[in-house]
């Protein structure tokens, strides 16, 4: 057979967004990947500077769109500490609540992309249905299902309402025995374990040196979860553990660490640790206000500062400079899905192409946060 | 004579002319064409429909969404609204697919498809084709249509289209192998590779089914089973038909009413398949009563008892398929190299034991 180059996408099925890869074959051999990225490219940063302290807020939903509550909290925190603000405990749980309940929905989400390169389309249609409650969720919270301008600067935007208390207690009591299902589905099943396992292997040095972050880095053995490092909010007092993976105890045939399954079962570990701070959490929310109350006009201190979180894809860092006027000097995001671009090149080389979507998928690569 | 003759040729247009007095040569060619169109309406079309509207509501049903319910009662006539809408939709015909070479493969694609369907028999009576060693010749014709389908994926030279023929090859290449050494077993223990007498000699009663007639036919079962079962390009192993991964199909390069014939190639090919496994291993259109007061209409309840067998074959294999990912090239030909085969062998070294043992009496002698 002769070498073919061909095109995989702009709008391929393992992503959700545009990635364009050049892919050079050798029969079924991948030799050669180019990677194209920027289809979606919209300025967001130099948009920042033209934009006040506050109306810059809702663009930070639109980085990444499938977890927006966690770009928008790095914002709001690298604002707050630039400010020097001292935010309410109460503002401090909702922010962590709903930072996992986003945290799940993007799972989920991932999952689903995953499941859909395999052609397992159940597990597509489980994951779906399962993310749109927490949709629903957000929709009682504050009316938006997607992009939720939610999280702002000095707390949240608004307080818990009617019912999202109990209706989240609710979903975390339903998401938990449901996980079951995955594991029959995808988890245990051996043509699943069989298409991942192995593939796309990345080992811990290559991981850091590329600067994989979240999930993709743990799947490789290296524990950094930026939760446990960084103190913010409340993660300090809540018990969860970080799940790195398949360990040798786990008897899935072939997946070592640091390949696509493995990328794929700290996610859905994961979900259970984030029901797990959940549950912490709500159980013992503290009383007081949701926010504070900023001035009507808003100005930051001159300084610089660069603040992370983590997001479920990795550590969302976000740099800002002040130079004490109603504008950011300066506002640069550091996003969890472009060091998967250093790394997927070199991945591609040495898999075939029927092994393609599932490895790209199974980094959980969103093109916007990476084009911005 | 003449009467005879037909017979030879196609036995269903012979009983539908034994209901008339005709038996001149004109009589009989009118009887051939329109017994070929009766099988077509009766057997195939309404099999197709069922088909196509089983697979869409079940797969609903498996992954908890609805599924069709608007054309008709419980959505029962979505396929005809699908086959009237492909009528509809604009030809944007590429460079890569116009000519008349696309319009010759993709027909003998088909026809070769209607080829193997009019050898399996449907009852005692109902049997348009008698070929001889039709087993053989319907794993031929199938066979025949996939080269076909790879032949004008090919043409179009599309890479995904070249990518995913080349899979198609390989994976009849790889159980080619098990599905023939299947009929294997059969054929020693009916003496025959006829699929009319395979059927004839079971019974109705399951225990009297082929796949139970000694222990090396059940061996045999499976590996046809499964060999068929991937054979028709459905998950696990959709590397040929696969519209939802990063990969796409065959008949990527085709648009509008020849992408919704080509697409039926994978349906059709699903009822193929469960009507071969019903016919060889699973008592064909047998019943498990006496027919011999119903006279003629026995055909009916034949028919009945086989499409019930099929209908419920295709619904393992549809319910498979939905709690199913596709499965790798290496994969499958490492079930067909270290599972199939092997089996396939096995079933045959005990088939032959199990003769040379019982003098081919089965079960029946046993007990």
């Amino acid at each position: 057979m002769e070498s073919f180059e061909i095109n995989v996408g702009p709008t391929p099925a393992t992503t959700s967004g545009p990635l364009h890869l050049r892919v050079q074959t050798d029969g079924h051999r991948v030799v050669q990947a180019k990677i194209e990225a920027g289809y979606l490219h919209r300025g967001m940063e130099k948009v920042a500077e033209r934009m006040t302290w506050l109306s810059c807020q809702p663009y930070m939903g639109r980085i990444d769109y499938v977890s927006a509550i966690h770009c928008e909290h790095a914002y709001a925190l690298a604002v707050e500490k630039l400010c020097g603000f001292e935010i309410p405990e109460r503002s401090k749980a909702i922010r962590v609540v709903v930072s996992e309940l986003s945290r799940i929905a993007s799972h989920l989400l991932s999952i689903a992309w995953l499941a859909r390169t395999t052609n397992a389309s159940t597990a597509v249609m489980f994951a779906l249905r399962d993310r749109e409650k927490i949709c629903d969720l957000f929709e009682i919270l504050c009316g938006a299902r997607l992009t939720y301008n939610y999280v702002r600067i000095g707390g949240v935007s608004n307080d818990f309402t009617e019912g999202f208390v109990d209706k989240t207690i609710e979903f975390i009591d339903y998401i938990v025995p449901k996980l079951q299902e995955y594991h029959q589905l995808l988890t245990n099943n051996v043509f699943f374990i069989g298409r991942l396992a192995g593939v796309g292997v990345v080992s811990a040095s290559q991981a850091i040196a590329a600067g994989l972050s979240g999930p993709n880095l743990r799947a490789s053995g290296v524990k950094l979860d930026k939760r446990k490092q960084e103190d913010y909010e409340i993660y300090r007092k809540i018990d969860f553990s970080t799940p790195l993976g398949a360990t040798s105890a786990d008897s899935f045939r072939g997946a070592v660490q640091g390949d696509a399954f493995n990328r794929y079962f700290v996610r859905i570990q994961e979900i259970e640790q984030s029901a797990v701070i959940i549950r912490q959490v709500l159980a013992n929310v503290p009383e007081g206000k949701y926010a504070l109350t900023l001035p009507r006009v808003f100005k930051v201190p001159a300084g610089e500062i660069y603040v992370s979180v983590e997001s479920p894809r990795g550590t969302q860092g976000i740099f800002i400079r002040s130079t004490g006027e109603k504008y950011p000097d300066r506002l640069r995001l550091r996003t969890p899905s472009f060091p998967v671009l250093n790394i997927l090149p070199a991945v591609l080389e040495s898999s075939t192409l029927e092994d393609m979507g599932p490895l790209v998928a199974s980094f959980d690569y969103l093109p916007s946060e990476v084009d911005r | 004579m003449s009467t005879i003759l037909l017979s030879e040729i196609s036995p269903f247009s012979a009983f539908l002319m034994s209901f008339t007095d005709g038996s001149t040569l004109s009589t009989q060619i009118f009887f051939l064409i329109f017994g070929f169109l009766l099988f077509l309406a009766s057997f195939l079309v309404p099999a197709f429909f069922a088909i196509n509207y089983l697979d869409r509501k079940i797969c609903g049903d498996i992954q908890m969404r609805i599924g069709p319910n608007l054309a008709g009662p419980h959505g029962i006539f979505q396929g005809v609204a699908d086959f009237i809408k492909s009528f509809e939709k604009i030809r944007t015909e590429s460079q890569a697919t116009s000519g008349g070479f696309f319009f010759v493969t993709i027909s003998m694609a088909i026809a070769f498809l209607v080829f193997a369907a009019i050898n399996v028999p449907v009852s005692s009576q109902w049997l348009y084709s008698n070929v001889d060693l039709s087993a053989l010749f319907v794993v031929v014709a199938l066979v025949v249509s996939r080269l076909f389908l790879f032949w004008s994926a090919y043409k179009t030279a599309n890479a995904w289209s070249t990518v995913s023929a080349f899979n198609m090859l390989s994976v009849i290449g790889y159980f080619l192998v098990p599905l023939t050494l299947a009929l294997v077993s059969p054929a020693l223990l009916v003496g025959s590779l006829d699929l009319q007498n395979i059927a004839l000699a079971q019974g109705g009663m399951p225990w009297e089914w082929m796949v139970f007639n000694g222990p090396g036919s059940f061996f045999s079962f499976a590996s046809f089973a499964v060999a068929l079962f991937i054979w028709h390009g459905r998950a696990p192993s959709n590397l040929f038909f696969e519209s939802t991964s990063v990969k796409s199909e065959v008949i990527s390069e085709f648009e509008g009413r020849r992408y919704f014939v080509l697409k039926q190639i994978e349906v059709f090919s699903l009822f193929l398949a469960a009507a071969l496994i019903v016919t060889v291993y699973l008592g064909a259109w047998r019943a498990p009563f006496s027919l011999e007061s119903f006279g003629r209409a026995a055909n009916i309840v034949e028919a009945c008892i086989f499409f019930t067998k099929t209908m419920f074959v295709t619904f393992v294999m549809i319910w498979f398929r939905w709690s199913m990912p596709s499965a790798r090239l290496k994969q499958i030909s490492n079930l067909s190299w270290y599972l199939l085969l092997p089996a396939g062998f096995a079933g045959v070294a005990i088939t032959l034991l199990w003769l040379a043992v019982s003098r081919g009496e089965g079960v029946r002698w046993w007990l």
